[in-house]
């Protein structure tokens, strides 16, 4: 969760006014970019059927890229007079390119071989570049325009302004744009307000001529939104999306983008472009082992609990033991709508069941809410490959679940499997899920197939084929696959033995809430089937991480006498570049983990992701501001900040650990609320040093001209590298506690270079005459 | 295996004939290495290149590179097989699943896999074995005579060079074959065909059966594996020319080769070279490999072309991967009853005695003992 723009583009303490009139045109600059921003990412997600760890890489490319369009904007507004023509050039070219790069993001998905992470990296990149850039200009540009009224204390009222902008954006995308307009309407309505602002700025420019070249595109805009065109242009936007498929339904919600495609009578529901379900003939090899096994290991099931999945067969499968009650949970109401929609004979029976409850609840806190004395538990999702999912397969998942379950209770899931070789990714995740289940339950039992299959339960009961007969014939159970032979088949002792082959001598790792192992052998999974040949970037993060902690810590420790060596004695100003590239990367690590956390802790993210973003731009603004205004010396207020920020950095994981204290008291609603406080409390430290840091710089002697730009760079420097290193790698690998330790390790040795650098400049200054 | 000789077998009968098979015969896996077999069918070029001729890519291979399946390599002008007596995937599986419907029916076969392939279908359902690099998988060091052995030890009838293409591990599948026939037992392997012409007849010699995958009928659903039609119905002209047991499997994946008007003309095509009498399947695709976000295969596409494929002239044509299916069975031609009654890849019932029609006594084509 990075802010749309680098702190480092406000220029402040260079403003200028905000003069009457402008708040509008700034305030929509500052919603235009986040909206934008959001919709896009999500657009990337589908294409690259990415999860929330491919998150950090899109932000760093945004920051990147809207950075640059800042140096953009500066240096064309330092080249010449302010121009409110150039602004309204610029302004109106955002809004053509926004529009522009949502058909390129739809576009990308049929390009060949597209996927993995260098080309999402690249194509992300490419795809983002014409709005961030354009929309990095603007507020150089806006900046310039206000400064030359020559009010000083404008421009942090100016930075308000946007930051308003930004918030109000933040907050109208997750609660009204995204659950109830289209990605392309919203995009067209950011366009159309943009140019309209593009029309007032030129005719306040006085260029008639440039508002009246505006116009056709105005009018462009604003039949594009109309409901027959758009209608019209939305569906030809996501033929290219959905090349060579019957698309019935597109959707964006608030759980993802669900689409419904559809021939010879059958439905498949896509989640983010992946396939999650077919209708009426799903997997039923699937449907009928994770079904039958787990209630057949049950001597008498009569509470069952389906978490996610239980839609198209499962929930049909489980009903043939006739249990009492079966709870499904299913997070997004959506995919029930769509089902309702589009109906099966299937799933219309199941669906109405007299023993099925269906809840539209996050499974896990469906777990938490409910007294349990659960029978049997089946987790009907996939692989945990996103955090949403990893989930309901982590250590904290099973010990609630074993709370949960009734004496003899039996828990089933499935892993990615294979009968002719699993991949070392695919062991190390299945090794990882059943050690944590063995951590829960005190008898796991694996059956290796297509999908390993996992039974957990705390029964003393052996588990035994002839029991599983037994009972599927005493209970009258009819299925087509699963009986003697097919059991046989999968419990033949060579599968299970060529199981333990694969996992067996692995790293003990666990898949935890706060290391969230599944989603990175996912993402390294993923990554090997589009782009093998990057695999060894995955593999030497996964090597040191495995090499332990202490090795962070012990090379940190050998490269902080050599930063305090080189970096006061020579030139006191050079600390200042470090302090600021640590701090762009403490941010990136600080917004990363913040989704992390809010992710596991409430398990719906994409509602929230507006304005968890929002809340971090507020709180940057206002550290910018306070900074900005307060008396204290420059350096002593920059290391205070820096003390601060490795203090919450070391601090955060017990701040998350109040907060789920506090859902438990609180309720869900007002923790996830007042968890915003933690996105705006990093933003107000890391957005408060911008203004002492770029102070001190001009201070220093020789660095009046370059000194912005390098801070600047440094700023953008730290967040790339943390948007792109810590969310993809250190992050699932290390666990948030560990990497903002270690972050933390960084950001002291920033804090030391202050407090030497201090120490020098008061020694040079003492020899002065 | 009499299974030909059994008119209404039970499944528990199948069972019976050595499942839960004891593991401790399978070795462990171990990092490859380098075992100096050098390969068959290449010659040298110029400037220390050689040029492999085993199948119809004709690899230009300069030193110390390897060809395009990633397991042939020129060391020092001579060309080597990098996973002779290596593989990586070592699995008993009944013989339905390869699928072979006409081939010792509820028996077991010993598959046998390796890293490597020459085509790049973005389906691959093995694709982290074929798609693999040579060096990154674990494998059991098994040479020809261990893996015959560890056949008659495990009491399987058939040995089956499956999962990534044989083509690529040819010497290996060759030696094999050739003790497998002196020790009685038989030999399957499940390719792409697309072999050259001299060494597939030199392997057909000693096997029994072979299963084909027919990726599409056009060079555009062949794309999609970075491969050609043509050298795929050169190789079935040939097999359909010798004595081996063949059959076709065509999996249908939508957007890639699900024409109706495609499969009309493959099926024709097969009818009129090979025969009506080619088992041919319709297998229905799965999401996989670099194809994740393509639907499932309809059940009526399939059922369409299955009807498409008999309209053609085709005897036995089977719907695969829907557990459940009626067409998942094999139909007398003569008088439509069943003849091998099945569940995915499981037998329940074999009607047929001396390799006729129990019910009318129709000849069946097939390899039944």
């Amino acid at each position: 969760m990075r802010p749309l723009r680098s702190r480092g583009s406000r220029r402040m303490g260079i403003g200028g006014p905000e003069q009457p009139g402008h708040t509008l045109p700034v305030m929509l600059m500052g919603a235009g970019g986040i909206i934008g921003q959001i919709v896009l990412m999500r657009e990337l997600i589908i294409t690259f059927q990415g999860n929330e760890l491919t998150i950090g890489i899109i932000l760093a490319n945004w920051l990147l890229i809207e950075g640059l369009g800042s140096l953009a904007g500066a240096g064309a507004a330092s080249r010449r007079a302010p121009s409110l023509r150039l602004i309204t050039l610029v302004q109106g070219l955002f809004a053509v390119f926004l529009p522009v790069c949502l058909f390129a993001s739809r576009a990308a998905s049929g390009i060949w071989g597209l996927q993995g992470l260098p080309a999402l990296f690249v194509m992300s990149a490419v795809v983002l570049f014409p709005a961030a850039f354009t929309h990095g200009m603007l507020f150089p540009l806006w900046n310039s325009i206000l400064e030359s009224g020559g009010k000083v204390q404008a421009a942090g009222r100016t930075y308000v302004t946007e930051m308003a902008g930004t918030v109000f954006g933040g907050v109208a995308l997750s609660f009204v744009l995204n659950p109830f307009v289209q990605p392309l309407i919203t995009v067209l309505s950011i366009s159309l307000l943009n140019l309209l602002c593009s029309v007032m700025v030129a005719l306040r420019g006085g260029s008639r001529r440039l508002a009246i070249i505006h116009l056709p595109l105005v009018l462009l805009s604003a039949v594009s939104i109309l409901p027959g065109p758009s209608s019209r242009i939305r569906l030809w936007s996501l033929e290219h999306r959905w090349r060579g498929h019957h698309l019935l339904h597109q959707h964006s919600g608030v759980h993802g983008t669900l689409a419904v495609t559809g021939g010879g009578g059958q439905f498949t529901f896509h989640r983010d472009g992946v396939p999650v379900l077919t209708t009426p003939h799903g997997d039923l090899q699937r449907n009928e082992m994770l079904a039958h096994l787990p209630m057949l290991s049950h001597p008498r099931p009569e509470r069952v609990l389906v978490i996610g999945g239980g839609a198209g067969g499962l929930l049909t499968e489980v009903l043939k033991h006739r249990p009492r009650l079966v709870a499904y949970a299913e997070l997004d109401p959506d995919l029930l709508n769509l089902l309702k929609l589009f109906p099966t004979p299937e799933t219309e029976r199941e669906l109405s069941h007299p023993s099925v409850e269906t809840v539209t609840m996050d499974g896990r806190r469906y777990l938490e809410r409910e007294p349990g004395g659960w029978d049997v538990v089946i987790v009907g999702l996939g692989m945990p490959d996103d955090l949403q999912t990893n989930r309901l397969y982590t250590g904290e998942f099973f010990s609630l679940a074993s709370k949960r379950m009734a004496p003899g209770g039996v828990l089933g899931l499935m892993l990615p499997g294979s009968p002719s070789y699993l991949p070392e990714e695919m062991a190390r995740l299945n090794r990882a899920v059943e050690l944590s289940l063995g951590d829960a339950f005190p008898r796991v039992t694996v059956v290796p197939g297509e999908e390993n299959l996992f039974l957990a339960t705390s029964s003393e009961a052996p588990f035994s084929r002839d029991t599983l007969i037994k009972r599927l014939n005493l209970r009258q159970v009819e299925t087509v696959l699963l009986g003697r032979a097919h059991l046989d088949y999968v419990l033949e002792p060579i599968h299970l033995h060529r199981y333990r082959q694969a996992v067996d001598g692995l790293p003990d790792l666990r898949n935890t809430d706060a290391r969230p192992l599944g989603v990175f052998y996912g993402m390294v999974h993923w990554n090997r089937l589009f782009s093998p040949e990057s695999a060894g970037v995955f593999h030497f993060f996964q090597r040191v991480a495995e090499g332990g902690f202490p090795f962070y810590h012990l090379s940190i420790l050998l490269i902080l006498p050599l930063a305090l060596w080189l970096l006061p004695v020579r030139r006191p100003a050079a600390a200042i570049p470090p302090v600021v590239f640590t701090s762009g990367f403490s941010a990136m690590m600080l917004d990363l983990a913040v989704v992390y956390s809010f992710q596991v802790l409430f398990g719906h993210l994409y509602q929230w992701l507006g304005v968890l973003f929002a809340a971090f731009m507020a709180g940057a603004a206002t550290g910018a501001l306070k900074t900005g205004r307060s008396p204290m010396n420059q350096r002593r207020r920059l290391l205070l900040l820096d003390v601060s920020i490795v203090l919450l950095l070391m601090a955060f994981p017990l701040l998350v650990k109040l907060f789920a204290l506090l859902k438990g008291v609180a309720g869900y609603s007002l923790s996830s609320a007042a968890f915003l406080v933690l996105p705006f409390l990093a933003g107000f430290l890391t957005g408060g040093q911008f203004p002492p840091a770029v102070s001190l710089l001009r201070e220093s002697g020789g660095m009046e001209e370059r000194g912005p730009g390098v801070v600047y760079g440094s700023d953008l420097l730290g967040g790339w590298l943390g948007g792109i290193v810590g969310g993809v790698f250190l992050l699932p690998l290390m666990g948030v506690q560990a990497v903002l330790l270690l972050t933390a390790w960084l950001k002291t040795i920033s804090v030391l270079c202050l407090v030497v650098t201090g120490k020098s400049i008061r020694k040079v200054r003492g020899t002065l005459p | 295996m009499k299974s030909n000789r059994i008119r209404f077998i039970p499944l528990a009968a199948v069972a019976a004939l050595g499942i839960m098979t004891s593991t401790g015969a399978i070795p462990s896996p171990v990092q490859p290495e380098f075992t100096g077999h050098e390969a068959m069918y290449w010659k040298s070029a110029e400037n220390g290149s050689v040029v492999c001729e085993l199948c119809f890519r004709n690899c230009v291979i300069p030193p110390s590179r390897r060809g395009f399946c990633g397991v042939r390599e020129n060391r020092g002008g001579v060309l080597y097989s990098l996973v002779y007596g290596q593989p990586s995937s070592l699995q008993v599986d009944p013989v339905e699943k390869e699928p072979q419907h006409h081939f010792l029916p509820g028996t077991r076969i010993l598959c046998l896999g390796t890293v490597g392939c020459n085509f790049t279908c973005t389906h691959c359902h093995n694709w982290h074995l074929s798609q693999a690099d040579y060096g990154d998988l674990r494998v059991y060091r098994l040479s020809p005579q261990q893996v015959v052995d560890l056949a008659l030890e495990m009491d399987i009838p058939t040995i089956s060079f499956t999962y990534n293409d044989p083509t690529v591990l040819y010497e290996y599948v060759l030696d094999t074959a050739r003790l497998a026939r002196e020790n009685g037992l038989r030999i399957l392997w499940h390719s792409n065909g697309s072999l050259s012409t001299r060494p597939l007849k030199r392997l057909l010699a000693y096997t029994d059966a072979v299963t084909i995958d027919l990726k599409g009928y056009s060079e555009e659903a062949y794309r999609n594996s970075g491969a050609s039609l043509e050298p795929v119905l050169e190789t079935l002209r040939i097999i359909g020319r010798s004595d081996v047991w063949l059959e076709i499997v065509y999996l249908v994946v939508p957007t890639v080769n699900d024409d109706p008007e495609e499969i009309r003309l493959a099926a024709r095509w097969i009818a009129d070279n090979l025969g009506g009498h080619v088992p041919l399947h319709f297998s229905r695709f799965f999401p996989s490999y670099r194809l994740t976000s393509v639907s499932p295969t309809p059940i009526a596409a399939l059922e369409n072309a299955r009807a498409a494929a008999m309209d053609e002239g085709l005897a036995f044509v089977s719907i695969g991967n829907v557990p459940g299916h009626h067409a998942n069975s094999t139909f007398c031609r003569d008088c439509g009853s069943v003849l091998i009654e099945r569940t995915h890849f499981h037998v329940d019932r074999i009607n047929m005695e001396d390799g006729r029609c129990a019910h009318c006594g129709a000849v069946v084509p097939g390899v039944w003992e």
